[in-house]
């Protein structure tokens, strides 16, 4: 009952995760998502669909946000990952965060990490996107709590646009 | 925003926080990525449990051989219907009627699958990705049999699903009130239709899970899952293997999100801690969204057949209708409540003094179909408002006078209809003004003035534009009960236990607000604490927009006597009479005399304290428990009005306005309903434009991944605007009604009617909720508009 | 969900590459991997070899040579797409590319594996029929050939490689002056896959149409080039009233089975439709803005 399985070929890796190194050995197939949840315990990243449509994955690597479903860990090699355990190290809210709370852009919490990590990279990049801008960034997630309106109050909040207005 | 600032005086009138959009206290540790879901638990020893489903929609198994998997290294155990027969009975369904047939579900199956996707054979291996390797080691052998999809054909009961029955009709639902035939005989006008809805899901964004583990210190079982009555879970556990409430704790940590896919207890949640108590050790078994698209209830599917009498005054005199719901495979915990709730509730608002209903639940070869935010309501709603437009239509009416002319009016209320839902009781409407909501929403969208002309300006440039309303009543706040605890320590903080568990609805938030109130404190002074049978001993769980109104009810009134017992307490220490104390600010105070006065803390310490006992008869603590008891249903009332414009050389449909007006009584808090209703729109926007989960004619699930089962994103949803009304409703003393499920219970409806509306020069006639896709909508306009 | 266990291999050079391809039968390339994981994670794709290839040095170039734009293999969507280069040179490229998928997708995903994995209902299939695309293509002993894009699609889900071979670029033709670019999609809702997708690019002089480019994706299993409406419009005035004249012509075999998410009849319907909007968004680039 406790034979042990075939062990798999481990490739070393070495990666920084949240601004800490993290030198590990992994089976090529294991995915990003499961290595920073399973293997590192940072399980604010969340899987939601295991094949890249819904977001609730995306973390940051190497600034960019990316969903982590797609990624194997060994590919990973040599760059820095945020999660968003990471976006806010000290523990408190961002104005991205924060921006969520104020306008109430979440209900279950359950794809909102992966929302955070997708705004806290635009931003980082782009601190004034454009409506466009930001609808795409967002429509690259689902969530099924919210209906949206309220996520994208909290982007313009966070982007610096004014919060209340139709869109187009 | 308008949060309270505690006052500074202790004889300041305190801002009230119900009724205020406080931000909510659950989103800072979500925010940081510390919510712990099932999937997030990594218990030392876990062992991962994955699943042989059927491939075939109906078969019969003729051999299961797992041989293979049981040699393999790296599996731990491997579990079939023989195995388990003697330890597992059929999982529970709590909604049949005394008259319904039982065609239950068995935790694997036992030697015929109906659906694809059913259980067959169950495993445990070392690791999650080791444990979705065995599944190819495991060999079944199927001897395929006739399989029915289609819902006429389920009816006619050519193909059975169980042959020992002789039907497919597994209940029969009854709705009868004054005298139909009489009214119809009467009737200046009769019209009929069939309506079809179609499947679709709840899918929220966290799949299902599950972890079980023998506790080693009690040896009891814990069952941590992602569902939405943890309570309720522990009692079907306890029923299916006969093993006590006593030896089972059941914890749902943070879920995500529900909508009534996890308002079901499911075979995980038996085959899980089957292994664990084989194994004794952790068993993980998480839900991939493949198989969650099989595997979690399905719901909607409906067809209903309605005539409709009316008076050439436009009365609207009787409803005879009969429905249909593609059940599936076999009862699930709650099978027969959509078509209970489709029939009760089909009038929504209006008058019509005579109805019958008959309401048939069917099998089918597809996976079990349960609740969905609404349950039945959605599909009746789209049914009646179809209906009243076609009506409008017909007699050259007006749309929001006929249905004004119709609609109960308060003075009309309480309203007993005459009809009943299953679990929840009889249908007597209790408090609000439908016609006033009617009309704001009506102002609102703009169907006032110049919108014919503004329409037909539009077609004439080739831009087709729609306006669809949709007026509904529904049923929330369902009992029986709700229980609460709230107890005071010696620091004067609060802590409140409610047995309704929460998967995204903000409790935290609206508990602390009701509580915070009744006791006069801050609301960071509050903990709320919920999802664990052994914290909270007793509870019902979150469903049928019940929470507010029962949960937080029975929340406020075990802080009511918590200050009652408070004052007693202040009597003692300050040797007054208790009729001489006032509650004012989080503290006792002697009337009259300001300064003397005792905090929540001072009494919490005097109350427990060792040294210096109360008198006898006093209970030694500062704690309360309530059990709040629904005395009936509280309805809450919407209308929805969607704008809609449809691209007539492509079949595109754009939303281009909604607007909600709703009322659910007494409102804790605005942001958190107003967010209930976007998330339910968007949930009805889903099943209207989109989402399906169809079938081939010979049973195989059509979508796989949320490639195929496509559901709104940002770019697909209107703006949407809100107003309130409120009418409290006498049931409980805080006047709260549900909130959770009106948006997805008004939009097929609005959304329908505005398409038809907009198609209405094509001489459309619009009787299907959809899923209206370009294509279907282009199929129903001329190759040549002009 | 999780893929069956394979062997990873990450070479440097393409020569080392094309040794770990040759490994196996079942190896596979894998460059951004946004259509190859997910098939990988519900195991509809089990290679026993997987040869990663974004480390290989030279292959993300974006770069003009010889009149045509070269894009590399691992060049991603998101750098494609936010290159002046591309935007200026090959805006046909740049307008289809905004509709492949998301930010959070492109910003991993290759343009050139998305051509490779040549889903019938993607859009740049189309793009690459229209621009006459040519494709690097290394065979497994190690010589190049190029491959024009109308020898490239042969099937859904299948491409001209050899097996155990690699494509390392793709190359589209610099626009010529005087040339609009435009592109529509249906899709079931926002950045969905293309029910149908039109993808025109037209190059006019002193008012006359001197080459007209359109191809749509979405039809059949590989995307198809409308030449009856290129025809019509070239040489004849570049109008409005032409473009809806020549997308009139549009026609190609509708295969139902190929897009399960519309009937065929759609399709049919709204091709002179999407092949109309493609071309009149074109046009709108032509004119002198006020």
């Amino acid at each position: 009952m406790t034979s042990a399985p075939p062990r798999p070929t481990l490739i070393p890796v070495s990666l920084t995760v949240n601004g800490l190194p993290v030198d590990a050995a992994v089976p090529g197939r294991l995915l990003l998502a499961d290595f920073l949840r399973d293997s590192l315990g940072l399980t604010g990243t969340h899987v939601g669909c295991g094949h890249g449509t819904c977001g609730s994955c995306t973390v940051l690597v190497d600034g960019e946000a990316v969903r982590s479903c797609l990624q194997f860990a060994v590919q990973l090699d040599g760059c820095a990952i945020t999660t968003v355990e990471g976006v806010s190290p000290d523990g408190q809210l961002t104005p991205v965060q924060q921006a969520f709370q104020d306008n109430h852009g979440m209900q279950c919490g359950y794809c909102t990490p992966g929302l955070v990590c997708s705004l806290t990279a635009l931003l980082a990049k782009d601190p004034s996107p454009t409506e466009e801008t930001i609808v795409d960034t967002l429509n690259g997630h689902l969530c099924r709590c919210t209906g949206y309106q309220n996520i994208l109050k909290a982007a313009r909040q966070a982007a610096g646009r004014p919060v209340e207005e139709a869109h187009g | 925003m308008t949060v309270p600032e505690p006052t500074a005086g202790p004889t300041a009138a305190r801002p009230k926080y119900v009724g205020g959009a406080v931000k909510r206290r659950e989103d800072p540790r979500l925010l940081l990525g510390r919510g712990r879901y099932v999937a997030d638990i990594n218990l030392a020893g876990t062992v991962y449990m994955a699943i042989v489903r059927s491939p075939h929609a109906h078969a019969r198994i003729t051999s299961i051989d797992t041989s293979r998997a049981v040699a393999a290294a790296g599996v731990l155990a491997v579990l079939t219907w023989a195995d388990i027969k003697d330890e597992a009975g059929p999982l529970p369904c709590i909604d049949r009627y005394t008259d319904s047939l039982p065609v239950l579900q068995t935790a694997l199956a036992d030697g015929v699958v109906r659906y694809v996707g059913e259980p067959v054979v169950a495993l445990v291996a070392s690791t999650e990705y080791g444990a979705e390797d065995a599944l190819s080691l495991i060999d079944v052998e199927y001897e395929p049999l006739p399989v029915v999809v289609d819902l006429d054909e389920a009816t006619a009961g050519t193909t059975l699903l169980y042959p020992e029955h002789g039907t497919n009709v597994m209940t029969t639902i009854a709705q009868d009130v004054g005298d139909v035939a009489a009214a119809f005989a009467a009737a200046d006008r009769v019209y009929e239709e069939t309506f079809t809805i179609h499947r679709y899901v709840p899918m929220p964004m966290e799949t299902r899970g599950v972890v079980a583990e023998v506790d080693p210190i009690t040896e009891r079982l814990t069952l941590t899952t992602s569902t939405q009555f943890p309570h309720l879970v522990r009692g079907f556990l306890s029923g299916v293997l006969g093993m006590p409430e006593s030896r089972i704790r059941v914890v749902a940590p943070d879920v995500g999100g529900g909508f009534g896919a996890k308002c079901e207890f499911y075979c995980e949640e038996v085959l899980a801690p089957l292994f664990a108590l084989r194994l004794r050790r952790p068993v993980k078994w998480i839900e991939d969204r493949r198989t969650s698209m099989v595997a979690s209830s399905h719901a909607r599917e409906q067809k209903h057949t309605v005539r409709v009498a009316v008076q050439d005054d436009g009365t609207i005199t009787a409803v005879d209708a009969q429905s249909w719901t593609s059940n599936g495979a076999a009862y699930c915990t709650l099978a027969t409540t959509p078509a209970s709730i489709s029939s009760a509730m089909l009038r929504g608002p209006y008058r019509i003094p005579h109805y019958r209903a008959r309401a048939h639940c069917v099998v089918t070869n597809k996976t079990p179909l349960a609740v969905y935010r609404g349950a039945g309501h959605p599909q009746a709603v789209l049914v009646m408002e179809r209906m009243v437009d076609t009506i409008a239509a017909d007699l050259g009416r007006d749309r929001v006078e006929l249905r004004l002319q119709n609609m109960l009016t308060p003075a009309e209320l309480p309203s007993d209809r005459g009809t009943a839902i299953v679990l929840a009781g009889q249908v007597v409407y209790d408090t609000g003004d439908y016609g006033a909501c009617l009309e704001r929403a009506a102002e609102m969208i703009g169907l006032s003035g110049d919108w014919e002309a503004e329409q037909a300006a539009a077609r004439a440039e080739g831009r087709y534009l729609g306006i669809g309303l949709a007026s509904l009543v529904e049923e929330t706040s369902i009992g029986p009960y709700e229980s609460a605890v709230v107890r005071v320590d010696g620091a004067g903080k609060v802590t409140v236990l409610t047995g309704s568990s929460p998967h995204g609805q903000g409790h935290v938030t609206t508990f602390s607000q009701l509580v915070a109130d009744e006791l006069e404190i801050d609301i960071e002074d509050i903990t709320v604490l919920y999802g664990d049978t052994d914290v909270v001993a007793d509870g019902v769980g979150t469903f049928a927009s019940r929470s507010a109104a029962i949960g937080g009810a029975a929340a406020r009134k075990a802080a009511g006597v918590v200050k009652e017992k408070a004052l007693g307490v202040a009597a003692h220490v300050l040797e007054i009479d208790v009729a001489d104390l006032e509650w004012r600010n989080g503290a006792a105070h002697v009337r009259g005399v300001p300064a003397r006065a005792r905090t929540l803390g001072e009494l919490a310490s005097a109350a427990t304290a060792w040294n210096a006992p109360l008198p006898g008869g006093m209970e030694f603590n500062l704690e309360a428990t309530y059990q709040h008891q629904a005395g009936g249903i509280a309805f809450s009332h919407a209308t929805h009005a969607a704008k809609v414009g449809v691209d007539v050389e492509t079949g595109e449909v754009t939303v281009l306005d909604y607007v909600v007006v709703h009322d659910c009584g007494t409102v804790i808090n605005p942001t958190i309903v107003e967010g209930q209703v976007h998330g339910g729109v968007a949930q009805g926007l889903g099943g209207t434009f989109m989402e399906e989960l169809a079938y081939s004619p010979d049973g195989q699930p059509l979508p796989m991944t949320l490639q195929d089962y496509i559901m709104p994103t940002l770019g697909d949803m209107p703006w949407i605007r809100t107003d309130h009304m409120e009418s409290p409703t006498p049931l409980n003393p805080y006047g709260m009604k549900g909130a959770g499920e009106g948006g997805a219970t008004g939009a097929p409806g609005a959304l329908v009617n505005a398409l038809q509306d907009a198609l209405a020069p094509f001489g459309v006639n619009l009787t299907s909720d959809g899923p209206w896709t370009p294509d279907k909508v282009l199929a129903l306009i001329p190759e040549d508009p002009a | 969900m999780k893929p069956a266990a394979f062997e990873y291999r990450r070479p440097t050079t393409i020569a080392a590459a094309l040794d770990d391809l040759a490994l196996d039968a079942g190896a596979r390339v894998l460059a951004g991997g946004q259509s190859l994981v997910p098939l990988l994670n519900l195991r509809l794709a089990t290679p026993s070899v997987l040869v990663d290839i974004n480390r290989v040095a030279g292959l993300d170039e974006i770069a003009e040579r010889d009149g045509r734009v070269h894009i590399g293999a691992t060049a991603r969507q998101a750098v494609v797409l936010s290159s002046d280069l591309v935007r200026t040179r090959v805006p046909l490229v740049a307008a289809a590319l905004a509709r492949v998928a998301h930010p959070q997708v492109r910003a991993r995903g290759t343009v050139v594996g998305n051509l490779c994995h040549h889903d019938p209902a993607s859009e740049m299939p189309a793009v690459a029929l229209a621009l006459d695309a040519e494709f690097a293509v290394v065979a497994p002993d190690g010589s190049p050939s190029s491959v024009p894009a109308a020898d490239f699609f042969l099937d859904s889900f299948a491409v001209a490689v050899p097996a155990g071979g690699l494509v390392t670029g793709v190359s589209f033709p610099v626009a010529p002056p005087g040339t609009g670019a435009g592109f529509y999609e249906i899709a079931r809702k926002a950045k969905d896959f293309a029910l149908i997708a039109a993808a025109a690019q037209l190059t006019v002089a002193a008012g006359t149409v001197t080459e007209a480019r359109v191809a749509v994706t979405g039809l059949g299993h590989r995307p198809l080039r409308m030449t009856a409406a290129e025809q019509s419009l070239t040489g004849g005035p570049s109008t409005a009233e032409a473009v809806r004249d020549a997308a009139r012509l549009a026609r190609g075999e509708v295969l139902a089975a190929v897009n399960t998410r519309s009937p065929a009849a759609y399709r049919s319907r709204v091709l002179p439709v999407v092949v109309c909007r493609a071309l009149t968004s074109a046009l709108a680039q032509l004119e002198p803005t006020p």
